[in-house]
């Protein structure tokens, strides 16, 4: 498994992928340092952070969505699936490793976002406690719910075999589903994150309740791993 | 020229990311539906400029990713060596897909002003002005020229990178600076903003007064001309890099 997970890593470094994800990542803090010295004095750098929290869960969400329909449709793309197939390794432990690849880039994309921004904020004064609480509980809720959707669109990918039609498609799902994100999202659980980031960090007014949004995004990540383990398995 | 739009229109025709157009045109109105449907005094005029305002900021992301995707097909379907057999100079590919951009913009923003009377009439009990409808269908008029002079940007990043990805990125990139500096003066120079914000100004919504009517036109302008000259001129040094 640690093989393959050292394989995946070297395949994702040999891409030009890293530099569009560090791109995605750090493009909205750049804005949100830009509106802060546009704001005033009077505002802090937190409540630019809150007032634009949207876009930095937004921007994540994209990478995610562009790196989780990456990792698999390469794969098609460049031909290197009948190497992986015929090989003594386990369908399941392809995907796995997969989608462990996808944790940790997600993960570490957070880190850099959440830690670029707690940086920031010391530079340029006022951050406290509660905003250095506020911004690692939406770090580690944003992260841990993103990977938590990561079979989605590692399934999304698996079935559409083509990097830009399965990213368009779930782009296209997520545009046409955002506006009832306030209203219904335990319903739309791809929109949980955003919510739940938007409220943690100040943005939204909508309480959340944690243990039934987990368990949602719980089931919805379970789900999705049965369905692609199941579409990668499949004989063709 | 005709062969080649033909041959354009049937390859769009037979593609997915048609979806992408219902996307643009009923968002929008959806989305000032859901914002506005609290309000018991919600007028037309209203109405109407919320749609317009979301539909100016959410069409940079939908025409940035339907032009990207539309050149870069070419290279992820394997079909480019195909389209360089043609005996046509190859700047015709690029102006026939820019021909066909603005056809897809013309057809959005025509079916996104129909999508706002139906929708419209169903919430709003007040009567339609044709003075405003006039009005209405002026501003969606220049709205269409105004993102078709910035479509070359994104055609310019996709032949550069030939990955649907740019196209996307700008998108979401264009979006982010609309959403961000919506309140912020300088937003009228920057000239992904500039639908947003001169469409507002001209259906009488003045949330950032604009400095001049003409300046945002001659950014727009002198922006199309550039990426246009640029396009053409990286595809007469160099098609396959």
């Amino acid at each position: 498994m640690i093989k393959l997970l050292y394989l995946e890593f070297l395949k994702l470094k040999r891409s030009f992928i890293f530099v569009i994800l560090l791109t995605a990542v750090l493009l909205p803090i750049c804005l949100i340092v830009i509106k802060y010295l546009t704001m005033g004095d009077s505002e802090s750098f937190f409540s630019a952070i809150s007032q634009n929290s949207i876009i930095i869960s937004v921007s994540i969400f994209s990478a995610a969505i562009i790196i989780g329909c990456y990792v698999v449709t390469r794969e098609f793309k460049e031909s290197t699936i009948q190497y992986l197939l015929t090989s003594i390794v386990p369908k399941t432990k392809i995907l796995l490793s997969k989608i462990i690849l996808l944790f940790i880039v997600i993960f570490s994309l957070e880190i850099i976002t959440f830690g670029l921004l707690i940086i920031v904020n010391s530079f340029v004064g006022g951050l406290t406690t509660t905003i250095l609480t506020d911004l690692l509980k939406a770090w580690l809720v944003s992260s841990s719910m993103l990977f938590l959707l990561t079979p989605a669109f590692v399934f999304v990918a698996l079935m559409k075999r083509e990097f830009a039609p399965s990213m368009i498609l779930v782009l296209v799902f997520f545009m046409f589903t955002y506006p009832f994100g306030s209203k219904v999202h335990y319903l739309l659980p791809h929109l949980i994150p955003l919510q739940i980031v938007s409220y943690i960090l100040g943005a939204s007014t909508y309480s959340h309740n944690y243990y039934l949004a987990f368990c949602i995004m719980i089931e919805v990540f379970a789900g999705f791993l049965l369905l692609s383990i199941y579409k990668f398995g499949k004989r063709e | 020229m005709i062969k080649i739009l033909e041959v354009e229109f049937r390859k769009l025709f037979s593609s997915k990311i048609l979806g992408v157009i219902f996307a643009g045109i009923f968002l929008p109105v959806l989305m000032s539906w859901m914002l506005l449907m609290d309000n018991e005094n919600l007028g037309w005029r209203y109405f109407l400029h919320g749609s317009l305002y979301l539909f100016n900021i959410q069409s940079l992301l939908t025409f940035a990713v339907f032009s990207s995707f539309i050149w870069a097909r070419e290279y992820e379907e394997n079909t480019m060596e195909v389209t360089l057999c043609y005996p046509y100079p190859k700047f015709y590919f690029f102006i026939s897909k820019l021909l066909l951009m603005h056809g897809i913009v013309l057809f959005t923003c025509l079916m996104f002003a129909l999508a706002n009377g139906a929708m419209g009439a169903i919430v709003i009990s007040e009567a339609l002005d044709n003075t405003l409808i006039l009005e209405f269908v002026k501003v969606v008029s220049l709205c269409v020229l105004m993102h078709f002079l910035l479509l070359p940007v994104t055609f310019f990043a996709t032949i550069i990178s030939k990955q649907v990805l740019a196209g996307i990125g700008l998108g979401i990139l264009f979006l982010a600076l609309c959403m961000m500096f919506s309140y912020s003066s300088f937003v009228q120079y920057i000239p992904f903003c500039i639908p947003m914000v001169l469409s507002d100004n001209l259906f009488g919504f003045r949330q950032i007064p604009l400095d001049s009517y003409s300046v945002p036109w001659y950014i727009l302008s002198v922006l199309f001309v550039v990426t246009f000259l640029l396009c053409i001129l990286v595809l007469q040094r160099k098609w396959e890099w």
